[in-house]
């Protein structure tokens, strides 16, 4: 018998950390598809709406995509070169993953170089220097993503809108907010289906997207007290801010306001996605539902009191991102605020989410 | 008293003089010596505080030597060569009518039984309630064969009603709720027939000592203080009804070995038996004692059963690639206590005396959950524990 010194636990939960990095990339993978497919076969939108794009966006999206995990790849090699670090395969994964998300922000007619750029300030300036995985102050997707949208990316979305003809659903809603729009561009259905083209390549099917969260959450890629948190508190505050206009904002009923709200933008998007970064989310329980609380109302507050312009179209669309970020530089300081875990400090947090949320809805409501 | 027939017989038994708390001994016997089941060998002291230490076979003193004990540290033994006839000391007797229980067990050194982990150990002032863990250890991952609790039940249930009487209380005996149905009738109808042992069905997760406890008496328990809820095993009351029926000091105990190479097995062996003896495998392998998720490592194949040993557990090394915290925060959700184990790490990492101190690490039950769950296989346990160590 040759006795081996090893520490307990001697059996571990089948619950690993590269299964669900390998999951959470078969997602994005998932949603790339569906884009593809969205454009390809995109059923015929009412007149003057949407209309079928074609190869060269099919291409677009394709050169773009492989762009952005090439190069995180690289940033990842060369990183660990440099500083003589070991090479691991959930590491890479991981940048990968972060370099198809980023691919999945981006609008359309994204050149190639933005998308490089932005990989290279996630995969690095994100994650690599603070540690690597698990210990980014910022999610890296979302800080890349609102690098880019900032530096280059507006005039690239505007070129979509004069080669398709018509407004997105995000723009529609702030249009009404705004009082200078009366109605929403797509029927609810097809903000549920996905079948558009929204300004970012991979957030138009709001079902595929809810879909792929189910999965994450079933399988504990993604933490529901952040992503079904983040969708129920936005919509709770669309709801509030409804009820103090009457159930219904121009000439758009209430339901079909709250539907379109949460289908448009990076909305389904987020909570699948980004919240799932672990190391810039907070890790005590009662901290994830006030942060994802917070990211809600802040998301909200971009949507009904931000201001809009055709120069920053996609800067507006990135609003949930920036949301985050502020979501994420929040975290630490909300985490460290909890020392234990208990049923009174979980009816605290979750009062004080109920509080944030009942007085934006009550606050958008009024400013409508 | 026969040798029962599940018993092992080694040859030379090795019984440790000192433990983690009794740091002195003083031995009785010389090299040479002959002695029986039961005869004085050592005093143990822990400050003023003496414990008897008794030979658990008949046979003679081979020598005294140095060997790891179970929480690897190098302590005194004694050996005693085993005659296999297991002769018994005359001068032990039965507890008789009217004795205390109490001091029958304390002459007999039978005081701090299983006062491991969240374990209270026996105690008779302030007793809120009794809780007898009948549950195996391991469910998590096997299945055992209740034989065992069935050839104990009118033994343990006996000895639970005359300790429960003692201290004015009542006992539950804890079972699983995947016991099968004969064996939980058979303790049904033991249980019924006294009146102060109850019979309790507890679904196993790991931590469930300090859940249940919490939700029956609103008691937090903690490691090492007593908070007027006894915690103990069927094996320790096993122990005690030997004490009251043959006047036996623990001599042996009942060892489960769960092994991932030939199963689970019960068996009875003299305290002192090389755990060496009782695995057979010429595998590279890892041993614990207790549970398989926050039991202890045995580091060394000198060291024997001692008579906080009950169960065993013989697996293949884990190849995990460790990785570092990723903070998902999954122990956090998990602890049954409610402490922070994510966050303990992090101000571990910075030395950060003052947040550690805010972290409440006394309330850690060391159940192992959070090491069992965490995805990135860091062993949150340990950093828990060196934590802790920081702290003292």
């Amino acid at each position: 018998m040759e006795l081996v010194k090893q520490k307990s636990p001697l059996v571990r939960s089948e619950n690993s950390h590269l299964l669900k990095t390998f999951i959470y990339l078969g997602g994005l993978v998932a949603v790339l598809i569906a884009s593809l497919l969205i454009r390809v076969f995109t059923v015929e939108a009412p007149e003057g709406v949407y209309s079928n794009i074609g190869v060269f966006t099919v291409g677009n999206i394709l050169m773009v995509s492989l762009a952005s995990m090439g190069t995180a790849v690289v940033v990842e090699y060369l990183y660990n070169l440099s500083n003589k670090e070991k090479h691991k395969l959930s590491s890479y994964l991981n940048s990968i993953a972060i370099g198809l998300t980023i691919a999945l922000l981006l609008p359309l007619a994204t050149r190639i170089y933005p998308a490089i750029v932005a990989t290279v300030v996630a995969v690095y300036l994100g994650k690599l220097i603070y540690g690597g995985e698990g210990h980014s102050v910022f999610n890296p997707a979302a800080m890349g993503v609102c690098f880019a949208a900032i530096s280059w990316l507006s005039g690239a979305v505007n070129k979509i809108t004069d080669f398709i003809g018509a407004e997105y659903p995000l723009t529609s809603i702030t249009n009404l907010i705004n009082g200078t729009g009366s109605s929403i561009a797509l029927s609810s259905t097809t903000l549920l289906l996905g079948n558009y083209s929204d300004v970012a390549i991979g957030v138009s099917s709001a079902l595929v997207l809810g879909v792929i969260l189910a999965i994450f959450i079933a399988t504990k890629v993604s933490d529901w007290k952040l992503s079904v948190t983040y969708i129920v508190s936005c919509a709770l505050i669309t709801v509030l801010a409804l009820a103090m206009n009457g159930w219904k904002i121009g000439d758009v009923s209430g339901t079909e306001f709250l539907i379109a709200n949460l289908c448009s933008g990076m909305i389904m998007f987020v909570a699948t996605f980004l919240f799932c970064d672990t190391g810039s989310t907070p890790s005590v329980k009662e901290a994830k539902f006030i942060i994802a609380t917070l990211v809600a109302v802040m998301t909200m507050a971009i949507r009904f009191i931000g201001t809009y312009t055709e120069a920053n179209l996609y800067i507006l669309h990135c609003g949930e991102l920036f949301a985050l970020l502020i979501g994420n530089m929040l975290s630490p300081l909300i985490n460290s605020i909890y020392t234990k875990s208990n049923k009174k400090t979980l009816l605290v947090s979750l009062g004080v989410c109920v509080l944030l949320v009942v007085a934006a809805g009550l606050g958008f409501g009024g400013a409508l | 008293m026969a040798l029962s027939e599940n018993m092992f017989s080694p040859s030379v038994v090795y019984i440790p003089l000192t433990d983690a708390k009794a740091k002195l001994a003083s031995v009785k016997v010389e090299v040479g010596a002959k002695v029986q089941v039961g005869t004085l060998v050592a005093e143990k002291y822990f400050g003023k505080e003496k414990t008897p230490v008794f030979s658990s076979v008949s046979g003679k003193v081979v020598a005294f030597e140095n060997r790891v004990d179970v929480d690897g540290k190098e302590v005194s033994h004694i050996a005693i060569e085993n005659d296999g006839k297991y002769d018994v000391e005359k001068t032990l007797s039965a507890l008789k009518d009217g004795e205390s229980l109490k001091e029958k067990l304390n002459s007999l050194g039978i005081k701090d039984i299983d006062n491991a982990g969240v374990y209270t150990g026996l105690h008779y002032e302030d007793v809120k309630a009794i809780y007898i863990d009948a549950i195996y250890p391991n469910e998590l991952v096997l299945r055992p064969k209740y034989e065992v609790l069935k050839e104990r039940a009118e033994k343990v249930v006996s000895t639970a009603e005359k300790y429960a009487k003692e201290v004015g209380t009542v006992a539950y005996l804890v079972v699983s709720n995947k016991i099968p149905v004969d064996v939980y009738k058979l303790l049904e109808e033991t249980t019924a027939k006294t009146e102060n042992v109850k019979l309790l069905k507890q679904k196993y997760c790991i931590g469930w000592q300090y859940k249940l406890v919490k939700k029956k008496t609103s008691v937090e328990l903690e490691i090492g203080k007593f908070k007027g809820v006894v915690l103990v095993s069927i094996s320790a009351m096993a122990n005690v009804a030997d004490a009251i029926q043959y006047g036996l000091p623990v001599v042996k105990k009942g060892v489960t070995i769960c092994s991932e190479f030939d199963g689970c097995k019960f068996v009875e062996v003299p305290v002192g038996t090389p755990i060496a003896d009782l695995i057979e495998t010429d595998e590279r392998v890892v041993i614990s004692a207790g549970n398989i998720i926050s039991g202890k490592t045995i580091v060394s194949d000198s060291t024997v059963v001692s008579t906080s040993v009950y169960s065993l557990n013989v697996v293949r090394p884990l190849c995990l690639e460790k990785e570092d915290c990723n903070r998902c925060g999954l122990c956090n959700d998990v602890c049954p206590v409610g402490i922070l184990p994510s966050e303990i790490i992090f101000a571990d990492n910075l030395a950060d005396e003052e947040k550690l101190n805010t972290l409440h690490l006394d309330k850690c039950i060391e159940c192992g959950k959070c090491s069992y769950v965490c995805p990135s296989r860091v062993n949150v346990l340990e950093r828990v524990r060196r934590a802790k160590r920081r702290l003292q």
